[in-house]
């Protein structure tokens, strides 16, 4: 069993301080640029094509040695690390001149806690570095020896790198500067990234690295073992179809090849509509369960506000009367005569009808409990009246949906058994026929063939069940290690939750929720739920909400694991291409919220009138936000050059917003 | 005191603002006997019983009778909202605002139907005759020959009831949504049965 660890707030992530390039001649009027990061928010502004992604691409491969990899297929984060860093040269061939490019190199100063660190780090190196210097707040510097080779400074940037940052190893580190600190043009998902989801939950809510990394273990053994248990029944099926065609053979030898083409047809029909159903049953399972949960908490608050109906409603009813009511009091005043004692005067009945309305009695003038003409409390049944109505609707769509899922489950397993039957009839029916037509055999030859047939398959449903038993061993750990995850997030969900929703509910203006989900085939995930509904597949949401939880989780998931002494860093490229309209100007807000906290974001964006930025400008403000302006340095196009003018504007519209923050 | 039954708190107060309107007073046997009516109609209606909130007894007198509902009178008269005469009730105008107010809640919509239609019966009946005609009712007449099973709106009872609600609904014309017809007419019967 792994150790659990104190869940949150135990890690360092990067906080870069400046970024030096050195004839990266992508930027022609700039090659050897200085940008001081020395405010939350670092902007590097520019028009299409100038530059933006690979001016990122290249601080995230200086802080890494690799550039994010775009077809993320991989078993284990060490794969991921060593692919990504394969990939790496080649993306800046083209980006920068040829005969620059073996001299181009991206220095980086960073930050983990007290202690700074230098690299300097080739394009055409990922292993290596040109130089490497570490130093602490009191002035004293570590310089490795000047007779260190490139690998030998990688080596000492790497382990400092892990000791400072309390990752467990490098690669770790890489994996999560990647997988949840960027989100590149490539505009890949983290929450619905599968196993790097589940990597990164992993490290995130508590399990340590051995348990996370035997994760990855058991999920390729339990892989390899279901695969072959796939080929060892594969091998069993041709094998009994070899036998039934030799067996038909030596009997009937024209008639059983047709009989054996449409007998494996067949089969073939019945095992894909087997699977099909069992796929669809499955969909329908997780449909249910999310649409119990709805219910269930539907009905729930439905309850709730019964019972507070119930209790305001006598309260705020039986507040005291007047006495004006009294018989006596009404007889006085309608016979305009004291029901007393039979005084008929004006002042009489005045003297009457004034004590009723006040708070004494009028006979004998005792205090009575004040009135409270209850509108308080009336407002608030009003309140409640409305509330339940709207819920008891949605209670009721709520068990109309369940309803219909659960009829739709079962019209599944009624279809899933009939199709097992079928399957399970035909191949018994199909032994039975090879053994129908096994009859004593004239051909010797055959004969020991079709012995050496069966032992085989024999000895392939021994390999077969040996298999079986290796993939649910490694199934029950599994399982085992997703529990203990389960349970380190339980004592942080309180904590969690709600962080995201204040990032995410103020982009989306939706109620949202987020839940870990240990149950699903794709390992251990989280499940967003929108307007009460799961959002457990990508197509579930629009584009633009889409990529924005995703960054409102990553926001969270910093948040949650950095120190609360340690900004976190996020790398973003420009993320408003993924937004309409609606929701620029949220996204620039979400943006603010986490800046503000403590954490700091680097990111591109297109010089146009995006209202992200012109957000995220406003309320940062000058103190909160630098401008980088790319197009100062790059090449511009003649179209470019053109519209310099319209350039000029968006540059003073964004500065205007910082303005506008300051005063 | 303990706080009493909130259905029947607002029935009480539902029929008793009705029937004080316009300086009128009632009787307790009276919120009694509409309480009783208004549960009628709402087996008419197809209401399930656990919906109603209350019971009711049946009593040698041939009346109905609800221990909810007396609670909740005196709950009515501590907070002087209900005054009493002797036998006399008066309501109080604050109950018909705070009334008027809660009727118009969702919370409250049906039964305020049921509680309107019972007191429109007295468009067709006055309040002795329409005493006098409930008196006439199956249930009512059986449960006060039968001190076992006082418990009305009871298995026991409700085929009578059902049989009642079958005829009267032959008898509605097609498309009756309106529950003072049926209120009217069922009570007209009971009357003309209860002079034989």
């Amino acid at each position: 069993m792994t150790t659990p660890q104190k869940a949150s707030h135990q890690f360092r992530f990067p906080e870069i301080r400046d970024v030096r390039l050195q004839r990266f001649s992508l930027f022609a009027a700039e090659p050897d640029a200085l940008i001081v990061a020395d405010k939350r928010v670092l902007c590097l502004v520019g028009a299409n094509g100038i530059g933006k992604t690979s001016l990122l691409s290249a601080i995230v491969y200086a802080l890494t040695g690799a550039v994010p990899l775009l077809s993320a297929k991989f078993e284990s984060m060490e794969e991921y690390v060593k692919l990504a860093r394969a990939q790496s040269v080649p993306f800046f061939r083209g980006r920068v001149r040829e005969d620059d490019r073996p001299h181009s190199t991206v220095q980086l100063t960073l930050r983990f806690g007290s202690v700074t660190l230098s690299v300097v780090r080739s394009l055409t190196d990922p292993d290596g570095l040109v130089s490497f210097s570490r130093s602490t707040p009191n002035g004293q510097q570590h310089v490795p020896p000047a007779t260190s080779t490139a690998t030998e400074l990688n080596d000492s940037y790497r382990a400092a790198v892990v000791e400072l940052s309390g990752f467990s190893s490098f690669d770790e580190f890489v994996f999560l500067c990647h997988f949840l600190c960027t989100f590149d043009e490539h505009r890949r998902t983290l929450l619905w990234s599968g196993r790097a989801m589940e990597r990164v939950l992993f490290k995130a809510f508590g399990i340590d690295s051995e348990g996370a990394a035997s994760v990855d273990v058991l999920v390729r053994k339990e892989e390899k073992a279901d695969s072959q248990v796939r080929n060892r029944q594969w091998e069993l099926t041709r094998l009994r179809d070899r036998v039934a065609q030799l067996s038909a053979k030596i009997a009937h030898e024209s008639q059983s090849q047709e009989n054996y083409d449409a007998l494996a047809e067949r089969h073939r029909q019945l095992s894909e509509t087997f699977a099909l159903v069992r796929g669809r049953l499955d969909e329908c399972s997780s449909e249910m369960h999310d649409a119990r949960l709805r219910t269930a908490n539907l009905t729930l608050s439905e309850s709730s506000i019964r019972r507070e109906y119930a209790t305001l409603f006598s309260e705020s009813l039986l507040t005291f009367g007047s006495t004006s009511g009294h018989p006596l009091i009404v007889r006085s005043l309608s016979d305009q005569a004291c029901g007393l004692c039979g005084t008929r005067s004006e002042q009489a009945v005045a003297r009457i009808r004034a004590a009723a309305a006040e708070s004494h009695c009028p006979l004998c003038e005792s205090l009575l409990s004040a009135r409270d003409d209850g509108k308080a409390s009336m407002e608030r049944l009003r309140q409640l009246d409305e509330a339940l109505a709207a819920t008891s609707a949605q209670v009721a769509e709520a068990q109309n949906a369940l309803h219909d899922c659960s009829h739709r489950y079962h019209a599944l397993e009624s279809a899933l058994a009939s199709i097992q039957n079928e399957l399970s009839d035909f191949e018994k029916a199909n032994q039975a026929f090879v053994e129908r037509i096994r009859q004593p055999v004239n051909d010797e030859r055959a004969a020991v063939v079709l012995d050496t047939l069966r032992g085989q398959i024999l000895a392939i449903e021994d390999q077969k069940r040996e298999a079986a038993k290796a993939r649910d061993s490694a199934r029950a750990e599994i399982a085992a290690l997703k529990r203990e995850l389960s349970k380190q997030y339980a004592a942080v969900e309180g904590a969690f939750v709600p962080r995201f929703q204040e990032l995410a509910t103020h982009f989306l203006g939706l109620p949202l929720s987020v839940s870990l989900d240990t149950s699903a085939a794709t390992g251990a995930t989280f499940v967003v739920t929108v307007r009460g509904s799961a959002r457990r597949s990508q197509g579930q949401l629009s584009e633009s909400q889409r990529f924005f939880l995703d960054i409102a989780l990553r926001l969270a998931l910093i948040q949650h694991m950095s120190r609360l002494d340690q900004p976190g860093t996020l790398f973003l490229d420009t993320p408003e291409g993924s937004l309409d309209i609606a929701y620029e100007k949220r996204a620039g807000e979400m943006l603010a919220k986490f800046a503000k906290s403590k954490d700091c974001i680097i990111l591109t964006a297109n010089l146009n009138s995006s209202k992200l930025l012109l957000a995220l400008a406003r309320n940062c403000g000058r103190e909160g936000m630098k401008v980088c302006r790319l197009t100062d340095w790059a090449e511009l196009s003649e179209v470019q050059v053109a519209e310099e003018a319209v350039f000029r504007e968006a540059y003073d519209a964004i500065d205007s917003a910082m303005e506008q923050s300051a005063s | 005191m303990s706080a009493p039954n909130a259905k029947a708190l607002f029935d009480c107060l539902a029929i008793g603002s009705r029937l004080c309107e316009y300086g009128q007073t009632t009787t307790e046997r009276e919120l009694h006997l509409f309480a009783y009516l208004s549960r009628l109609l709402s087996v008419y209606e197809g209401i399930p019983a656990s919906e109603w909130g209350y019971t009711f007894l049946g009593t040698e007198s041939g009346a109905p009778f609800s221990l909810e509902v007396r609670d909740a009178l005196d709950h009515l008269l501590y907070s002087r909202l209900v005054f009493a005469d002797g036998a006399t009730l008066r309501f109080s105008e604050d109950v018909k605002i705070r009334v008027d107010a809660i009727s118009a809640h969702r919370m409250h919509q049906l039964r305020t139907r049921l509680i309107d239609a019972a007191c429109s019966a007295l468009t067709v009946l006055p309040r002795g005759a329409l005493a006098a005609a409930l008196s006439a009712d199956p249930q009512l007449t059986v449960a006060a020959m039968a001190p076992a099973n006082r418990e009305l709106f009871t298995e026991h009872y409700l085929e009578l009831i059902y049989r009642q609600v079958d005829i009267l609904k032959a008898a509605m014309p097609a498309g009756t949504h309106d529950m003072r017809v049926p209120a009217s007419v069922w009570m007209s019967a009971l009357h003309e049965a209860s002079l034989q």
